[in-house]
This record gives C-alpha cells, structure tokens and sequence, in this order.
C-alpha cells in the first residue's frame, strides 16, 4: 500500500504534536557550565512562598568551583552596599567557592522563602534568618544543621559572640547558627528637633540621670511632651509606639516585666502586672499624652524620623547607615545615648539575625567555610562597612580598629554597655504570637479594648501556639 | 487491504473527525483545567483532612480542622463576618451603582465614547496601585476626603483606622473599581432592549420611571443575574485591598477569609487547616449560588 499523506493527516500531524509541545516540559533549566557534582544553576522553587519575587544573581561556576547559595531577607539593591565587595572579598579569598544571592524584599517573605525553599527539598546552602523572630521557627522544624563538629573541628568557639546574641540561637541546647549582627536598643535623635523645641538632649537628659520613663521624675515624656506639635503635614513627634513582641519587649523588661514562663509554655503578660504597666505606659503615650501618633497619622509616611517628623528612634546600630544618608540629605541631625530606663532599670533588648545552614544542604563544607568567614573579624567589617549592623563578636567591639567603622555620631561604648545589659525572649511561636499580640493592642490602642482585656484575649490565643515549648525530646 | 481500508473510512465518519479536531483543539484547555484545577481541588480535599506544614508528611486528623474552624477559632469566625458584611456592602452599590453608569452611558451624547473608556479605566488599573493611591485618598491628616469633608463642616474620619470606617472604606473603593466593569455589562444588555418597547410606551404615556420599571428592569434581569452572581463570588474572594491597604486591621476588622486562608497557608504554612478554609468557602459560595439559580426562576425573564 502506497503511503499518502495527505494535507489533512500532516495538518492533524502538526496539530497533535503542537499540543504535545505545550502540555510538555519548559526547555531544561540551564546548567551554567557546573561541573559535575556541583548544584544547577536552577532558579529555586517558590513554591507556596511569598507573594513577593526573590531575587537571584546567576553566577555561573567554572571547572573545579562549586556554587552556594545563600538566602537572605532584604532587596538586593538595599543591601548592594555590602552584598558586591563581600562577595568580591570571599572569592578572592575562597576562589574555588561561587556565592550566589536569593534575596526577597523582606524579612517575613524571606522566611516563608526559606521554608518553602525547604518544602521543595532545595534549600540553599547558607540561610539568613531573622533570629528573633523566625531561627526558632524553622529549628523546631528540624531542618537546620547542628554546628557542633563543623566549629569543634575548626576550633571555632561560640563564646567570641556576645552571650545574648549566642544564646538567641542555641536551640534546645545545639547552635544550628551563629548571630550574623547585634541590634542593640538605643535613643538615636534628631537634634534639630530637640533645638527647635527648645528642649534638652537626651544625651543631657542622661548625663543628669533624668532619661527615665515610667517613674515619677519621667524625662523621657517630659521631653516628647515638648516635642510634640504641630498640625497636618508640619505635625512633628516626639517618639512612636513599638509593636510586635520581640521589640515591645524592652518595654516588658525595663518595667520589670516578662513575656512567658521559664519553659515559655505560657504567655505571661496578663498575669504580671509589670507587664501590664509596661504596655500601659505605651498606650497612654498615644491616647492621653498624643505624644506618640496613632497608627493612622503616620499611614504610608515612612521612616517618620528619617523625614524629619520625629525626634526619636529607638534602633541599632543596623539603623545607622539609613540615619546618616538623612544627615547628609540635611534632613536630621543626630545623636545618640542610652534607650530610656525604665522602673526595673536600663534593660534593652536585642535580636540579632542567625546565619545557619540546611540540614541536608548540599556543599557542606564550602558552606561552612562561608558561614563561618560571614561571622569571622573579616567577615564581620564588611557587614558592618556594608551599612550593615555591628558584629555580634565582643572582642571586635573592643577593638579600635573596627569601631573606627561607626559613624562620628556613634557611641560605641554606648553600644557595648547596652548589650552587656540587654535581655531577649523568644518562643518557637514568636512570629504568630506577635500577629495575635499587635491585633489585640491595635484595640487597646483605639480605645475599645483595656490593656487587661487585650492580652487576656491574645493568651487565649497564644497560649495553644506555644504548647510543647522548644520540642527539645 | 481493500476492504480494511473501507472500515477504516467508515469509522471515521465526518461527525467522529470533527469531534477529534475539536477535542485536539480543547486538549490544552482540559489538561489545564484538569491538572492546575480539577487536580488541585481534589488535593485540597484531601489535605483538608490533615496537618501538614510542608515540610513534615502531611498526619490524617478527619475532620479536626473543619472542627476547629467551626467551634473553637473565634478569628474564623470573625473573618466569615467581615466577609459576610463585605458582600453585602459592596453587591448592592455594584448593581446600583453600576447600572446607574450604564444608563448614563447609554444616551446618545457627544464624546460617549470617551466617557466610556474613563469609567473604564479603573477596571484596567492595578489593583495594588489602585489599593496605594486610595491609601493616600482616605488618610486622616492629609487624604482629600477628609479635605472635603472638613471643607463642607463635617468631622474627621479615621477611614483605614478604626475598626468602624476601615471596611466601609475598602467597600468604597472596591466599588469604584469594579463599576465601570458592570457598567460594560449592563451597558450590552441596555443595547440589547428594543427600542420601540420604549416608543410604544411612551406613546401610551408612560413616564421615564414607568419605562425604567417595566420594560428595561424586566428585559435587563437576565444580565442582572448574571452581575449579582459574578459580583457576589467576586466579593467573597477579597483579598488584596485588605493586604494592601490594611493588613487586614485594625484588630482583624477587614481580615477576609481568603486573607485568612492566605495567612495560614503561606505564612504559618497550616496547609491542611487553610485547606479546610477553602473548602467552607466553597461551600458557602456554592450555597448562596444555587440559592440564586432557583430564585433567578421567579425575577429572571427570558
């Protein structure tokens, strides 16, 4: 029989094999000329992850180098400044080891980032996570690797970093990571603002032991009381209210307060009438005294303090790159001293971000060798010459050589005694407690709900979240 | 060979062929459908049934997370309200206002169809720029409504703040968005009502409203229908003007259940309970859709 093919049979020909292209696969991912063994330079999947974009530098890795990559919150534009010469400076030094960047805009993104990136088993090698909120988080998961042979081995010792940072991630006993920065809890301040009002400096407030708040001589409102005026789009504030746990915690702290029990098996605030008085103090501030704006003065306004509304930040050093673009811009004039005390003292808190590695990450070595370079006296100046915050090493924020990296305006001593001072308390939980916990304060801070009644709301709430603690066994 | 070959054309009768051509031509349709759909929902039922947070196997709990939800999660129960209120705000100023769009764009007069396409231009706009802008439009201090308001004598509003104005708000905008979209649906259905319906009547004379009432409504409730089943499954999916413009607060006030089920799902990654979320959700929407399609028999006039 004479085979014929007909126009119709080639048309049906082309039409099945047109559907058969679309229903198939995308053309394979690139491999980037990696040498075997080495990880694809595959885009990671972002499967149920944020609604928000990651970012990712395609380096591609030559003959003999091997590619890691490391996840981390914050645009890479934002964060350009130290990404570009500390990636130039690790390769020089490490040639045989490529660093590829994901980035996502955000903190919160860049863990459900992180966790999706786990969900669909390729994690990245180097993970950033955001300690106080989410290093618990993704550990109790058990998906993060235990340090203990890698610094054993390399003689690396935990004890360099600062001991609340160290111990924000020591996980039921085990480092699955390092502190990457300190966040210590200072008054930074616009001296404009404080001329303008005609009042005292904090740092003038502080030399004459009257930086206080919460006690009868309260400096601390005396001054955003003066600082406070104004209308419309010329309303300027003296300072604005914290939200979210793991920084309304130094509001706990200084007034003697606590945020859960030993085991942190139960959400404390309701019972503990320091806490309350803490918190108290805060929503006073907005409803009574107006000397904070409530939420919705400063809707879509920004940094308030970096646009020259607010006389106040309480931050780190992490701040301070930002703080001084805006001097140079003429916009502020700052200065910098002790975060208020409170009535049980000066307490700040901190968190710090964790630097650790997958559990089943590939490159564990090379991995390592970057972890613990990122952390490094090295690696440490050019996070903080990135703009960055301030090494969590103690002995570096002793040493001349690096506070030389502080701006002219800093007070490293300042720093130092702060976090010798500060406290931290975080639960597995945290993120999703601090949702619950700014929802009931929001009601506070409109008026509908007492303080009291708040919390008793949110522990009701909280209190199933934190059941089993660290899930040590 | 002859006479298999005869079979052969036999089977393949023009009727059989075309149905091939027009199954080939629906095939990356139906894979669609079925994978990224008909998949996904039947996946969705069965993790509905578990806990699962991505990272561990997903752990048979029944019919635990449709309990939880039902009796023990008071902000399931909140965003099912808020829900519920956002429907039922935003359906009847999306037919009203809409048709009334539509019947003014319906009058021969200059420039029509540049009046059109304005009404139409928030319909094509971004939903998050959109979102942002109406941000600014409701700020307390410096938004041009407070502007206006003031203006005329009357009090401040915290719009995006309180928990009163902050849904009413979102109701508003969400509205103004979607307007010029019905508009262009009941604007086909006006054109569809014949002229001389109108012209008899008034020959009978009949006033404006009796013509509105009595022939364009009655002609216009097949497109009626169809707008308040679009706009009523549209509005239970709110999402992001909540995400954008409030972060679903203050105090959970415009927390929707898509939100929520965004929110455990990909935040908290609680697959299973956010799962279960979703399939309530359809439930209610298939409710009040089948409950639509029976009363449709009594309003509706083909």
């Amino acid at each position: 029989m004479a085979c014929v093919y007909s126009r119709r049979r080639m048309l049906i020909g082309l039409g099945a094999a047109t559907v058969l292209a679309a229903c198939g696969q995308a053309a394979p991912a690139a491999t980037q000329g990696a040498p075997a063994g080495a990880p694809a330079a595959t885009k990671p999947a972002t499967a149920g992850g944020s609604s928000a974009p990651a970012a990712a530098t395609s380096v591609p890795a030559a003959a003999g180098q091997t590619k890691i990559r490391f996840v981390m919150s914050n645009s890479q534009d934002a964060i350009k400044k130290w990404l570009d010469p500390m990636t130039k400076a690790f390769q020089e030094k490490y040639p045989n080891i490529v660093l590829e960047h994901i980035t996502t805009p955000s903190t919160d993104e860049s863990t459900q980032k992180i966790l999706a990136m786990f969900a669909a088993n390729d994690p990245g090698e180097v993970l950033n996570l955001p300690a106080t909120r989410d290093y618990k988080r993704v550990a109790v998961r058990r998906v993060l690797l235990d340090l203990e042979p890698l610094y054993k081995r390399d003689n690396f010792d935990p004890n360099v970093f600062a001991p609340v940072a160290r111990d924000l991630t020591l996980y039921c006993g085990k480092y699955y990571g390092f502190p990457m920065h300190l966040s210590f809890y200072v008054t930074m301040f616009n001296k404009k603002l404080f001329q303008e009002a005609g009042v005292e400096t904090p740092d003038q407030y502080q030399a004459k032991g009257r930086w206080k708040m919460g006690v009868s001589d309260d400096g601390y409102l005396e001054a955003l009381r003066k600082l406070t005026r104004g209308e419309g789009d010329k309303k300027v504030w003296g300072d604005q209210r914290t939200n979210d746990l793991h920084v309304v915690n130094y509001f706990l702290f200084s007034f003697g307060g606590k945020l859960y029990n030993e085991d942190r098996t139960k959400f404390l605030i309701p019972e503990d009438p320091n806490s309350l008085k803490a918190l108290q103090y805060q929503v006073d501030l907005v409803l009574k005294e107006k000397v904070y704006p409530s939420s919705d003065e400063v809707r879509g306004l920004g940094d308030t303090f970096l646009a020259g509304r607010r006389a106040i930040t309480k931050t780190g050093h992490n701040s301070a790159a930002d703080i001084q673009a805006a001097a140079e811009a003429g916009r502020i004039d700052p200065g910098m001293t002790f975060a208020p005390e409170g009535p049980a003292g000066l307490v700040p808190r901190e968190g710090p971000d964790a630097i650790a590695m997958p559990k089943d990450g590939k490159f564990r070595d090379q991995a390592w060798t970057f972890l613990s370079w990122t952390v490094s006296k090295e690696g440490m100046e050019y996070y903080t010459r990135g703009g960055r915050g301030a090494s969590p090493r103690l002995d570096q924020l002793q040493d001349p050589s690096y506070l030389k990296l502080f701006f002219p305006w800093e007070k490293p001593e300042i720093y130092l005694e702060t976090v010798k001072k500060a406290k931290t308390d975080v639960a597995v939980s945290q993120s999703e407690a601090t949702s619950i916990f700014n929802r009931e304060m929001d009601l506070a801070y409109l008026g509908k709900k007492t303080v009291l009644d708040a919390m008793k709301a949110a522990k009701a709430e909280i209190d199933p979240l934190l059941e089993g603690g660290e899930r040590c066994g | 060979m002859s006479a298999h070959f005869t079979t052969r054309r036999g089977f393949w009768t023009l009727g059989r062929r075309e149905a091939v051509w027009a199954y080939l031509f629906l095939l990356p349709n139906i894979v669609g459908f079925l994978v990224f759909t008909a998949l996904a929902v039947c996946v969705a039922f069965g993790l509905a049934m578990t806990e699962w947070d991505l990272l561990v196997p997903p752990r048979f709990n029944g019919l635990a997370n449709y309990q939880k939800l039902l009796t023990n999660d008071p902000v399931f129960r909140q965003v099912m309200g808020n829900t519920a209120f956002f429907v039922l705000g935003v359906v009847p100023l999306d037919v009203v206002c809409s048709l009334g769009l539509a019947l003014l764009l319906n009058r021969p007069i200059r420039g029509m169809a540049l009046y059109r396409a304005v009404y139409f231009v928030p319909v094509v706009t971004s939903l998050i720029a959109v979102s942002i802008v109406w941000q600014w439009l409701y700020h307390s201090d410096v938004g041009l409504i407070n502007y206006f308001l003031t203006d005329v004598g009357l009090p401040k509003v915290n719009w995006l703040g309180s928990t009163e104005w902050a849904m009413p708000a979102i109701i508003f905008m969400s509205t103004w968005k979607a307007m010029g979209y019905y508009a262009v649906i009941f604007l086909a259905g006006l054109q569809g009502v014949p002229e001389h319906l109108h012209e008899a009547a008034q020959i009978d004379g009949a006033s404006a409203w009796q013509r509105f009432w009595k022939i364009t409504l009655p002609l216009l409730s097949p497109t009626m229908f169809f707008v308040l089943v679009i706009s009523i499954i549209r509005s239970f999916q709110v999402f992001d003007q909540a995400l954008i413009m409030t972060r679903g607060g203050p105090a959970n006030a415009t927390m929707t259940i898509v939100y929520f089920v965004y929110n455990n799902a990909f935040v908290w990654f609680r697959m299973g309970y956010a799962a279960a979320a979703c399939w309530l959700l359809f439930i209610v929407i298939f409710a009040v859709t089948a409950i639509q399609a029976r009363l449709q028999k009594r309003w509706v006039h083909y």
